[in-house]
């Protein structure tokens, strides 16, 4: 049986890395006695395949791994299990079943479905004007920025990668710019601004893509804003990530615990 | 939900390496609220966490202490050394990681000794603690600083940094240290009446109730204590019932890949082999058993709340573990199907041994490990290590036919007496061994034979036999060394055998620290205000500012080292009693000379006065010869 889990990185648990949360969960299964499928060979691992990594020191109530069991397990028991034998800052928040692999097709994980992240970022001190500046750059049509990755630098439009932007503040949220592709639920939104490290009651909510064909990481996104904006440094802050979302029907794009694949 | 406030800012816990050192919040951490307890104790390791959170001994006071309801333990390690610096530049204190408090808000700091290369780590973490580095310095609102473990059975070289030491194992005696600790809190007396009052509790040195004299030549011409209700002598304390006591059912299991990432069962405590170089088969005797269906259930229950993926035993020698096999065979049936691996020890080789290391390792990959010590037979008498020739080439040579080819092999060089022709032999043993490999038909054979040479240095050690022989100068561990080295080269099968050696002058220090007085605790305090930390790590170890500050403080190697201490020489470590009597350690070392060995503890008693404590070995049944009905008849220990 595949099964897709979800869950919650916050607190202090934000300055684990990726190796250390994979190894946490290796030994949280065995705490809580799942069956889970290992590989075959002479030195066996379980059979998990984990969604993006996230960056130190970013919180998240959206990460997710794709994991099978020998025997069939009802999702809410999984997730019971786990979270009774797991630490309060790494919880998980929701499993949904997977169709079985079928034979002779191309198997697809959750790291291969990804195309969009949400996430919230708080700001310490927030510019002059900052809403405005939000606003004109969701206005531009394009807006070309250098990115650096390991393979080199080359020009990226920010912009089209940019698919909303939104204020929370006092438990709703104000959308400034919206193409309506990303569906995250507000009740995710306000549960993340809840988890998240936030300086007081106000944060930013970005739909960035994300993903192997095009990757806006959000301080990549900040950085772009404030060059744009004319600004020199940008102030002190903490970044969340809401969920990863992957493409749905309809050019939507849907957190990854929707989608059944 | 309470959220937990880390203790460092974000932007300094992203500028160091691996910032999950200093986060805490580990599956199983205890978290208690500390405003509730009358005790707050910290448990310090004193390296770094990956290292301090592999060791057993700070599990088991960790889950004792935390069983207390009026006691909260936590834990600390030495920030590693980029973080030390930023904490030094922000003047950020040291910081404990359940709460994420201050060191110095603590009733208690607890630290163990495990290495003599960790001292000035001790110092590092008084430091960054705001503790004054001194005893003598602290005020009332100071935690009290405590040692224990190995390295507290010569406390001297650290004497003046620490209130007092627990001589022995941690799990007879806290709860007295503890309510004693409330009861003259509450009776509004102050540090040193608590500090007076502790020095009546057996196994508890408090070393500034002691005088200490010294002759001319720098040996010690009286130890005294200074108040005549101040015991002389401090008795080791000693558990007599390992089946009946404390033992971490829910071990912390760390968030990073530490050391030993793994459920430890020690299944035994003390050695009954007497090795004259081995400290811990000294101050660990008499060998304690513990029962086998107790380890059992213990392994079920440690590896359910950890989630480890593997198991070890732990022990000096676990071959002589009388129940071993009906243990291993446990541990491999049971969780072999659950994909948990379990880690065997060094263990005697023979069919048994053979058997269930087929049946968890790779044999193309895993190796055949030796420790003869020693290269000749009359310099392994010397030592009092019974391992033969015959045992070796006939472990190795049944390990080939069983599909092994790789072999390490463990030597010591710079014992008491060696000559060329000792050194010479190690290499000489090597090629015997690859002969043997080579006498397995071709067609049977599986690749080529791989003999790994390791020689570290012999450092004398308090409460040994050889605690008054001299120690071998650098230059002469270098001279066999090289000769190692060349006599290697110029056997027919060098190609089949590599050579790997230690650093000489971390083993020139240690042979200090190890047989050291108090004279050096100026030297220790100098150093760490050179800059000297992590000198257990090659990479940080400044041996030239150590030596520097020695020659500036008169101290020589010659004195501490080199020199061979007289029978009637007070030792700085004499006001111990490990229940192991001098006596006996002299006709031990008088028997050394002329190469003669003595037997285990099992095949007959030497009557070494660890029998006072009545338990273990020296009570076990015995027949018309004395010896044990427990014994299995091996006259080897573990092959290595």
């Amino acid at each position: 049986m595949r099964v897709r889990v979800q869950f919650s990185k916050i607190g202090s648990s934000r300055f684990l890395g990726h190796l250390d949360v994979m190894r946490y969960f290796q030994k949280a299964f065995r705490r809580a006695e799942l069956p889970l499928a290992f590989s075959e060979g002479y030195h066996p691992h379980p059979l998990l395949s984990f969604a993006q990594p996230l960056s130190l020191s970013y919180t998240s109530t959206g990460e997710y791994f794709d994991m099978e069991l020998t025997e069939d397990v009802y999702p809410h028991i999984i997730r019971d299990r786990l979270n009774a034998v797991m630490c309060d800052e790494i919880k998980v928040k929701r499993v949904t079943w997977l169709p079985d692999y079928q034979p002779n097709v191309k198997k697809i994980t959750g790291m291969a479905l990804i195309t969009g992240a949400a996430y919230l970022i708080s700001l310490k001190e927030e510019p002059e004007g900052f809403e405005q500046i939000l606003r004109n750059f969701y206005a531009e049509s394009s807006y070309k920025i250098e990115k650096t990755t390991k393979t080199g630098t080359r020009e990226c439009d920010l912009r089209a990668g940019v698919h909303g932007i939104a204020i929370y503040q006092n438990g709703s949220v104000e959308r400034l710019g919206d193409d309506e592709t990303f569906v995250v639920l507000d009740k995710d939104i306000l549960d993340a601004k809840y988890e998240a490290n936030c300086f007081g009651d106000r944060a930013l909510i970005v739909f960035l893509d994300a993903g192997s064909e095009q990757n806006i990481p959000a301080e990549l996104f900040l950085k772009g804003v404030f060059t744009y904006a004319g600004l020199d440094s940008i102030p002190e802050r903490t970044i969340h990530r809401i969920d990863l979302l992957g493409d749905f029907e309809n050019n939507k794009k849907v957190p990854l615990w929707m989608i059944e694949l | 939900m309470s959220r937990r406030r880390l203790f460092l800012p974000d932007e300094v816990l992203l500028s160091v390496e691996k910032p999950a050192r200093y986060i805490g919040g580990e599956v199983n951490m205890v978290k208690k609220n500390k405003r509730s307890v009358d005790i707050r104790f910290c448990m310090c390791f004193p390296d770094v966490y990956e290292v301090g959170m592999s060791h057993l001994g700070i599990q088991i006071l960790y889950d004792m202490f935390n069983r207390r309801e009026d006691t909260y333990c936590e834990r600390v390690y030495s920030p590693w050394v980029d973080l030390d610096k930023i904490m030094r530049e922000k003047h950020i204190p040291l910081f404990s990681l359940e709460t994420q408090s201050p060191i110095k808000e603590f009733d208690f700091l607890g630290i163990t000794l495990q290495y003599e290369m960790c001292y000035t780590n001790i110092l590092q973490v008084l430091d960054l603690s705001g503790i004054p580095l001194r005893s003598k310095d602290r005020g009332e609102d100071d935690p009290i600083v405590v040692g224990g473990g190995p390295c507290s059975y010569n406390p001297e070289p650290i004497a003046d940094f620490f209130d007092f030491f627990y001589i022995g194992e941690g799990e007879t005696s806290y709860d007295d240290v503890l309510d004693l600790y409330k009861e003259n809190k509450k009776e509004g007396g102050t540090r040193a009446d608590y500090l007076r009052k502790l020095s009546h509790v057996p196994g508890m040195y408090v070393p500034s109730l002691y005088d200490v004299t010294y002759n001319e030549d720098g040996t010690i011409a009286s130890f005294t204590p200074k108040y005549e209700d101040v015991p002389k002598t401090v008795q080791k304390m000693v558990v007599t019932d390992l089946s009946n006591t404390v033992y971490p059912e829910k071990p912390v299991v760390p968030f990073l890949q530490v050391i030993q990432d793994r459920v430890t069962l020690e299944i035994q405590r003390g050695c009954i082999r007497g090795c004259r170089f081995c400290q811990a088969g000294m101050i660990y005797r008499p060998i304690r058993e513990r029962d086998v269906n107790w380890l059992k259930d213990m392994a079920d229950k440690m590896l359910t709340s950890t989630g480890h993926e593997e198991i070890t035993l732990s022990s000096l020698s676990s071959s002589d573990y009388s129940c071993l096999k009906d243990l291993v065979y446990y541990l491999i049936d049971t969780y072999g199907e659950k994909f948990v691996n379990v880690a065997l020890p060094s263990l005697r080789i023979d069919a048994f041994s053979l058997d269930v290391m087929k049946k968890v390792q790779d044999v193309n990959k895993s190796s055949i490990t030796f420790a003869p010590e020693a290269g000749t037979q009359r310099m392994r008498n010397v030592i009092n290590k019974g391992l033969t020739v015959e045992d070796i080439l006939g472990g190795a040579g049944k390990a080939f036919r069983g599909g092994w080819n790789k072999v390490k092999l463990y030597f010591m060089l710079g014992l008491p007496s060696e000559r060329d022709e000792d050194a010479v032999g190690i290499a000489e043993l090597a090629e015997q061994i690859t002969e043997e490999y080579y006498k397995i038909p071709k067609e049977q054979r599986h690749g080529k034979v791989s003999v790994t040479v390791s020689t570290s240095y012999f450092i004398p050690k308090p409460f040994t036999p050889f605690q008054w022989a001299r120690m071998a100068t650098k230059d002469e561990f270098i001279t066999h060394q090289k000769l190692v080295k060349s006599s290697i080269q110029a056997q027919l099968n060098h190609k089949s055998i590599s050579y790997q050696w230690h650093d000489s002058d971390t083993s020139v220090m240690e042979g200090i620290f190890a047989r050291g007085d108090r004279k050096l605790c100026d030297v220790i305090e100098e150093a760490y205000k050179a800059g000297c930390i992590y000198d257990a790590w090659t990479e940080y170890f400044k041996f030239d500012v150590w030596k520097e500050i020695m020659d500036r403080h008169g101290i020589t190697i010659d004195f501490y080292n080199t020199r061979e201490r007289g029978k009637d020489e007070i030792l700085p470590w004499d006001f111990i009693d490990i229940g192991v009597s001098k006596k006996f350690l002299w006709r031990e070392y008088e028997r050394s000379q002329r190469a003669e060995i003595t037997p285990n503890c099992r095949r007959k008693c030497s009557g070494c006065g660890a029998a006072k404590f009545g338990c273990g070995v020296c009570v076990e049944p015995r027949d018309e010869f004395g010896t044990s009905l427990c014994y299995d008849g091996m006259d080897t220990g573990v092959n290595g």
